[in-house]
């Protein structure tokens, strides 16, 4: 074959070639195999009305996805319902589809601190384990800075957290309502119907394809609201082309507002869902949208709330929850800047994987 | 002998299968010229996928007005077409493919539909055939990216050049694969 035997042909012919060789190149990749395999289970799921989008649409999604699923469709869900753009609309419905069969997952996480905040990032893992009989398992451990480190989980008994110096606190719920706090900050994960139709109806969805290495990239930018919400500004969702599944995640924070100005408004009545925490024991939330308690005689709302409900663990109870207490009761604590979410091979979890006492799980 | 002919005879004539049956043995039959012509018209992984779902939903839902007597892959080719033009004006994104390029890519994937209808494998093998008569240095970029999961940039950090110079070897490499094709029958 030698360039100089090419014939000249016209532009639309050639271009047509060099498209469709590049198709068949695209096809003969180690991955197409699978990838025909899934195309047509998934266009065979929808001909037996199993619509991943139907489904999807459905706000009873999370039962499909096993409970709480995951992080990745907590996040997938806070901009799923906008349907101005029927390309995003389609891409999640795939990642929802690809995500549902999931039920191990790991992530690793950093969190970067507001600014103005002292200390390190924050680094570590959140396993997530569904299960068929039982609630999810949940596990966040910090583990960089080592002088940092703790953990939070859930296990088949209940919520519990340990502190660096290795207290374990125990609480009777399992489910974290809105986030998970580590350090001071916020880490949003949870799945309540609630916390996703309000953050669902707020976001602006746009997506970028790669087009050296085909990612697409959801990119959901928070509407401009007076609703006091804390939700990420700025949510970022890399999905992977081979098998839709999110490889990662960014969530961010503008960084305006100051703690003052977070106090005041902390103070002020909010309308919308409540975010507030389910039943059960557990370690108090920041960031509760609850309408706060009326003014009291002394304190404010943030002396009304330093006081625990009965059974709920109350100051003095150990240093991992004195270090809760206080932070709540000098109102919210200022979002983090970004947190990143990195997919990894999760392995075969057990619930053992989930107890204070286990190391997390390689 | 029409595509749905040539299923029902695979079956027992005193069980014939549903139409749920029939439309996914047909489904599997043309997936890949389908795919080819999709990718081929829209150029990106992601958005073809779009493309070739809603053709699948598509054809189901037509599936009791398509004309038995006449070939399946056409008329899927055709719901893919339109509906590739559909999903670019719901996004408003620029849908630059001309109609002389689709009428050609029309043509190949009929080709392909034809040679992978008597040898599943045939077209692999064409094309396996003639990316190894590639030069070398057209041989090799043209391994890497595809086969060996390299993006652009990294083909080009790893030989030293640009990735435009990268880009720009790979359409020549096509533009040869395409040659070789079409002494093979597979491009028109």
């Amino acid at each position: 074959m030698t360039e100089a035997s090419k014939p000249r042909r016209g532009d639309a012919a050639e271009q047509a070639d060099d498209r469709f060789v590049e198709a068949l190149l695209e096809a003969s990749k180690a991955e197409e195999a699978v990838a025909a395999e899934a195309r047509i289970r998934r266009g065979m799921a929808t001909v037996r009305d199993v619509d991943p989008v139907a489904v999807a649409s459905n706000r009873r999604w999370w039962a499909m996805a096993g409970g709480l699923g995951s992080i990745a469709a907590v996040m997938m869900l806070a901009v799923f319902f906008q349907t101005s753009e029927v390309r995003a609309d389609r891409i999640i419905a795939r990642v929802l589809a690809a995500e549902s069969a999931v039920t191990a997952l790991r992530f690793d996480v950093r969190l970067e601190g507001p600014e103005g905040r002292a200390g390190p990032d924050l680094e570590g893992s959140i396993d997530l384990l569904a299960r068929t009989n039982g609630h999810p398992l949940l596990r966040f451990e910090v583990d960089r800075p080592a002088d940092r480190s703790h953990a939070w989980g859930v296990d088949a008994r209940g919520g519990w957290g340990r502190s660096h110096s290795g207290i374990v606190s125990r609480f009777a719920r399992t489910a974290w309502s809105t986030r998970i706090m580590g350090d001071g900050l916020d880490l949003l994960i949870d799945a309540i119907p609630g916390l996703l139709d309000r953050v669902a109806e707020g976001y602006e969805l746009t997506t970028e394809v790669d087009p050296v290495d085909d990612v697409t990239t959801l990119i959901a930018v928070k509407r401009e609201t007076d609703d006091g919400s804390k939700s990420p500004n700025r949510i970022r969702i890399e999905v992977d082309p081979n098998t839709d599944e999110v490889r990662r995640l960014v969530l961010e924070w503008d960084q305006e507002f100051d703690p003052a100005e977070r106090r005041r408004s902390s103070s002020k009545p909010e309308g919308g869902p409540h975010l507030g925490r389910p039943g059960g024991n557990g370690p108090p939330m920041q960031f509760d949208r609850r309408p706060p308690p009326p003014p009291g005689p002394a304190g404010g709302p943030g002396e009304r709330r330093r006081r625990p409900p009965p059974g709920r663990p109350g100051p003095g109870r150990n240093p991992l929850v004195d270090e809760v207490m206080r932070t709540e009761s000098q109102g919210p604590a200022s979002p983090p800047a970004r947190i990143t979410f990195e997919r990894v091979p999760a392995s075969a979890f057990t619930s053992g994987d989930f107890l204070p006492t286990a190391t997390a799980a390689g | 002998m029409s595509d749905l002919e040539f299923e029902s005879n695979q079956s027992d004539p005193r069980d014939p299968p549903s139409a749920e049956e029939v439309f996914e043995v047909l489904m599997r039959q043309n997936a890949g010229h389908l795919m080819a012509f999709t990718r081929a018209m829209v150029r990106n992984n992601a958005l073809a996928e779009d493309v070739f779902q809603e053709t699948f939903m598509v054809a189901w839902r037509r599936f009791e007005d398509f004309d038995r007597d006449r070939p399946f892959g056409p008329w899927l080719r055709g719901i893919a077409h339109r509906t590739a033009l559909g999903l670019m004006r719901k996004t408003r994104k620029e849908f630059a493919v001309d109609t002389a390029i689709v009428d050609v890519l029309e043509s190949h994937a009929a080709r392909y539909e034809r040679i992978s209808m008597s040898e599943e494998s045939g077209v692999v093998e064409m094309l396996n055939d003639c990316v190894s008569r590639l030069p070398d240095r057209y041989r090799e970029v043209i391994e890497v990216l595809y086969r060996g999961k390299r993006s652009i940039s990294q083909v080009a950090e790893a030989t030293d050049s640009g990735p435009e110079a990268v880009k720009k070897r790979l359409q020549r490499a096509r533009g040869m694969i395409a040659d070789c094709l079409r002494t093979k029958g597979l491009l028109a």
